[in-house]
């Protein structure tokens, strides 16, 4: 994606936290490298995505 | 579709900005860090839309403090900034002496040498940018040595950032115009804990959490809102259940709840912040249903009482509906009922206040009573942007304004004018009157020409113009000292001199004042070189009684130019009792 840098990096991970109530650890933020990743650290977390 | 969360509020007024082909704004903020401040702009944004501005919000790069406190246009743009906003923490530009400092003494007085070297160049930048400049206090810092969970010693980062702290306000103290933004003092507030989000220091050089970045937006936000929005004027209370426990007409000045125990002291402690708002200016009133001798005599005597009658500017205590005391109240202190604060324990009298006198504030005692005297303090109706010495001496002033009203009475209008022995000095605007000035501008709604709002930048450049004129105006008489009360902002064009701005408060109406003022108005216009004044009446929903001002005084209205429009040669004269001085150096 153009223009995606650490800044948009951090507004989506506040976002999805905001939006799912729930809180990420760094492990896990860095894990969520692709789509992919990221739909299976929610699951994880018991998010339906 | 209008939505409750604050921060959709403002993404959806930034996509419809973005729509248009020249959006216009009314506050253009930068806001700038030595961290990432992202997280800022949807807050303060949300925040600054709720007061009703159309903001527009650009956040520079991470850590250019330096570079734009040297050259803001290089880093900001060249475009009409109306705010800058620069927060900074110690440990983010000073890491390394930080942690010296904890090893080593002479490590501080290096750190405090790059501190002031820090305020020259914020001093630079308050010399080159025009606008409102908002700077952020030291905050403790976070990071290693400093932690504050030691047992049993002080902690010796706390003895380190007390000396900082003391320094920096001491050079920022030096500066003039630099609004402070307390940065720790809110982190206090919040807790170190609270208000940090190690995950995201850590990842993305962020240091809050979103909870502080709303906090923080919000007191940013109220201090630009400060600049043009002008605070209430006014606090109207009830005594029942509000100044004190229990009911003084059935309980008995013994059987009232108010001292050192609870719930007494929760009312006490009301009482001390109330006394605070005085100090800064706001006038306290009373609107009770009660007997008038009872509740005097709780002022009069009771102990624990922290207000004294004097502290009070009008009371209205009978038997009739809150709405006509509070009208009373505003009538007396001559203030728009929209400067009112009315608090109250009655949820019924609350909601009559609410549905007949809408732009009446009006605030309920709460529940819990713990958070009674905290009540006020949480909101932003006495958000100053400088408290002037007219704010401080307000109830004095109008308890000389009683004085003068009993007097009225006694003698007829003329007799009255001449015992008064008004003294007016109407002057050009100096350094040390431009707060004053400032607020004058943005709060006067009734008696103005134009009700243009000004911040103190604005008001400075013009007076500073060599084609404009700040006129201030001072009025005395023998019952005591007005102040500054009138304002006139004058712009030579050609051979006219355009009155941009007239106004004055409502207080000293009637006696002359507008007579004289435009007097010396036209004796300033005079020196101007000009031959002729002319002024706009721009009609508001409050202005009406000065729609006929310009007409009063003889000037002739041109409909071409919406403007009225009158020789200097047939300006108004001084009335007799009057002594008048101009003073333009």
């Amino acid at each position: 994606v153009k223009q995606w840098d650490s800044l948009a990096a951090m507004k989506l991970v506040s976002a999805i936290e905001e939006k799912f109530k729930i809180r990420l650890s760094t492990k896990e933020i860095m894990k969520m490298s692709t789509i992919g990743l990221a739909r299976k650290t929610l699951r994880s977390k018991n998010v339906a995505v | 579709m209008t939505s409750l969360d604050p921060k959709l509020a403002w993404r959806q007024y930034v996509a419809a900005q973005r729509q248009q082909a020249n959006p216009e704004f009314d506050m253009r903020t930068a806001i700038a860090g030595s961290m990432t401040v992202e997280p800022l702009e949807p807050h303060l944004g949300a925040y600054l839309l709720s007061k009703r501005f159309k903001p527009q919000i650009t956040v520079s790069p991470f850590n250019q403090l330096r570079q734009i406190c040297l050259d803001h246009r290089a880093v900001l743009g060249s475009g009409n900034l109306n705010a800058v906003v620069l927060l900074w923490r110690l440990e983010d530009l000073f890491p390394d002496m930080l942690t010296r400092c904890l090893h080593n003494p002479q490590a501080l007085s290096d750190l405090l040498g790059e501190l002031k070297s820090f305020s020259d160049s914020l001093a630079h930048l308050r010399k080159s940018f025009n606008g409102v400049l908002i700077v952020s206090t030291p905050s403790y810092p976070s990071m290693p040595g400093f932690e504050l969970s030691d047992t049993g010693q002080a902690s010796a980062g706390m003895t380190i950032f007390n000396a900082i702290a003391q320094f920096w306000a001491e050079e920022i103290g030096r500066l003039e115009r630099v609004r402070l933004f307390d940065l720790h003092g809110l982190m206090l507030n919040t807790g170190m804990k609270q208000a940090h989000d190690l995950r995201k220091w850590m990842l993305y050089r962020q240091p809050y959490s979103e909870a502080f970045w709303q906090e923080i937006g919000r007191m940013v936000g109220r201090i630009i809102s400060a600049e043009k929005i002008s605070p209430k004027k006014c606090v109207v209370l009830d005594l029942d259940n509000t100044l004190w426990g229990g009911i003084i007409g059935e309980d008995g000045l013994g059987g009232i709840q108010l001292g050192d125990d609870f719930p007494g002291k929760a009312y006490r402690d009301f009482q001390r912040h109330l006394l605070y708002l005085k100090s800064k200016g706001v006038l306290l009133a009373i609107a009770s249903k009660n007997n008038p001798d009872d509740a005097y005599e709780v002022f009069d005597k009771h102990d624990a009482m922290i207000l004294s009658r004097k502290d009070i500017a009008a009371f209205e205590i009978n038997w009739e509906s809150k709405v006509e005391s509070i009208k009373r109240v505003a009538k007396k202190l001559n203030i728009g009922v929209d400067s009112l604060v009315f608090v109250d324990d009655n949820r019924k009298e609350i909601g009559e206040v609410t549905e007949r006198l809408p732009d009446v504030s009006c605030v309920m005692v709460p529940e819990e009573l713990a958070y009674l005297p905290g009540l006020l303090a949480e909101t932003d109706f006495f958000d100053f942007a400088e408290v002037t010495e007219e704010d401080r001496r307000r109830t004095e002033m109008m308890a000389a304004d009683n004085i003068r009203q009993q007097t009225r009475e006694a003698m007829s209008e003329e007799e009255f004018r001449k015992s008064l022995n008004l003294k007016i000095d109407v002057f050009a605007a100096q350094k040390q009157h431009l707060a004053r000035v400032t607020q004058l501008i943005n709060k006067t709604n009734q008696f103005t020409m134009t009700t243009i709002r000004r911040t103190q930048d604005e008001v400075k450049a013009l007076a500073n113009s060599k084609d404009a004129l700040v006129l201030g105006m001072d009025i005395k008489d023998k019952y005591g000292d007005y102040g500054l009360v009138g304002v006139a902002i004058l712009k030579k064009e050609h051979q006219s001199c355009v009155i941009d701005t007239l106004l004055m408060s409502c207080r000293v109406l009637g006696r002359g004042a507008e007579d004289t003022f435009i007097a010396k108005i036209a004796e300033a216009a005079r020196t101007l070189e000009c031959d002729e004044m002319r002024g706009k009446y721009i009609p508001t929903a409050k202005n009406g009684m000065v729609k006929d001002l310009y007409q009063r005084f003889n000037f002739s209205y041109d409909p071409q130019s919406d403007e009225w429009i009158v020789k200097l040669s047939e300006a108004p004269k001084i009335p007799e009792h009057i002594d008048a001085v101009l003073r333009l150096h």
